[in-house]
């Protein structure tokens, strides 16, 4: 059984509580651990903290989809060409750059086309499976 | 010269009397070295001759003597006591402290459980001794035991109250909150696994609702930095974390790895330390907090606040 919820939120850090409100009880019903409910907050949170940073907005889109093994957020829409860069590989050396952290965090992390040259980032998080 | 026993003091539960060794000491235990080395008082010889009953020698040149009991103990806490608050001896003053750090470790202790580093608790707790001396009445007749353990007590709890919770969270989520924190420790060793909400909420007694709501206020948690000096003062290099027990090796290898990237020199060395272990060896939260021996949320907390920190440090462009 697959389950959709849309969320609406403003393209501000005062929404994250919302977020994570949402996509913890989500996360619950699938019986994510703690730990698994606490690295989707950290992709979230690093996602849409690097959008706001760039100017994205003025509303994020965030659509999970909940199956019987995991959760699957697909945020958007963003248009930044710094935001894209930031998804692409982390160049050596650079430290600990925002697709070295959702690619520790969660699975699947994708850059997927949208409509009006715009861009959505597709991730999952899975009961009992490993990151990177 | 009447001997008196310097050294000896309570124990961890606060009720006998036992040596305690200079290995024993705690990180917290520097707080007072300091004080220790101060000059002695200038205070004039004959006031302190005048009072003859109550010895006329220095502190630290009275002898130690073992196997002290209770009423001795007590004899010493007296005559400690009349010379700081009746001679302004702070030397005895700083004796004082040092005996009864053992019983501000025993306190300390039944809070650590609550998502707080025992060593900041016991930095706090000492607060509270320190003032339980400065401000006992000689005249009261009670002991010093009894006049300094809630003293302690209410140090370490307003520390909780005031300082922990940056912004309003209601007090029966902020009670939730802790007793979570002791929930999750018991239940990662016993399922060997991080625990679901629903396990969480079970054992806790409260809805799958009620936990995340919980564990959400816990973002409205601040802890007191353990790169903060033990002494409080901004000039000491030591930190708390470098009394934390980590793996030098794992350590160096961190060290190669992100020293040298953009924020990370801002982020202390606990948070450098954990950020590598999440993101670089690929550890869980409940795993980072098995090894560093602190909680899971506490472990959850760091994280966050360190990308937090990196983001603001980077800036555009770098992150």
């Amino acid at each position: 059984m697959t389950d959709i919820i849309r969320l609406a939120v403003t393209a501000s850090p005062a929404a994250l509580p919302v977020v994570r409100m949402v996509l913890g009880g989500v996360a619950a019903r699938v019986d994510l651990s703690l730990d698994e409910i606490d690295d989707l907050y950290v992709a979230v949170e690093e996602l849409l903290s690097a959008a706001d940073g760039l100017g994205e907005g003025p509303q994020h889109e965030l659509v999970i989809e909940v199956a019987d093994d995991g959760v699957t957020v697909d945020a958007g829409p963003f248009r930044t060409a710094g935001l894209r860069e930031r998804l692409s590989a982390d160049q050596p050396g650079s430290g600990l750059g925002l697709r070295t952290v959702m690619d520790s965090v969660v699975q699947a992390v994708e850059v997927c086309r949208a409509p009006d040259d715009c861009y959505r980032v597709v991730f999952a998080k899975r009961r009992g499976a490993g990151t990177a | 010269m009447r001997e008196m026993p310097v050294n000896d003091t309570y124990d961890d539960d606060g009720d006998d009397l036992t040596r305690v060794d200079a290995d024993e000491r705690s990180p917290g235990d520097e707080l007072f070295d300091d004080a220790e080395r101060e000059p002695e008082s200038e205070e004039p010889d004959d006031e302190a001759e005048a009072d003859a009953d109550d010895g006329d020698d220095e502190v630290e040149r009275v002898p130690v003597a073992a196997g002290r009991g209770k009423d001795e103990s007590e004899k010493l806490d007296q005559y400690l006591l009349r010379r700081y608050h009746l001679h302004g001896d702070r030397r005895a003053r700083d004796q004082l402290i040092t005996m009864y750090l053992p019983l501000v470790r025993s306190l300390a202790r039944r809070y650590s459980s609550r998502g707080e580093h025992f060593d900041d608790l016991v930095q706090v707790g000492s607060i509270g001794l320190i003032k339980a001396i400065d401000r006992f009445d000689l005249s009261r007749g009670v002991e010093l035991t009894t006049y300094a353990t809630p003293n302690i007590i209410g140090e370490i709890k307003r520390y909780f109250r005031d300082k922990g919770w940056s912004v309003r969270v209601p007090r029966g989520l902020q009670e939730l909150n802790i007793r979570l924190n002791k929930v999750i420790d018991e239940l990662v060793p016993k399922l060997q696994r991080s625990p679901t909400i629903n396990e969480i909420a079970e054992a806790a007694g409260a809805t799958p609702e009620e936990v995340l709501e919980a564990l959400e206020t816990s973002q409205a948690y601040n802890s007191v930095s353990l790169q903060a000096s033990p002494n409080g003062e901004g000039d000491d290099e030591t930190g708390l974390i470098d009394y934390m027990g980590t793996e030098e090796e794992a350590y160096d290898t961190m060290e190669d790895r992100t020293m040298l990237a953009p924020g990370f020199a801002k982020l202390d060395a606990r948070e450098r330390y954990i950020l590598h272990l999440r993101f670089f060896e690929g550890l869980t939260q409940s795993q980072i907090a098995a090894r560093v021996g602190i909680s899971q949320m506490h472990v959850s907390r760091l994280i966050r606040r360190a990308l937090e920190k990196l983001r603001a440090n980077i800036g555009e462009g770098a992150l």
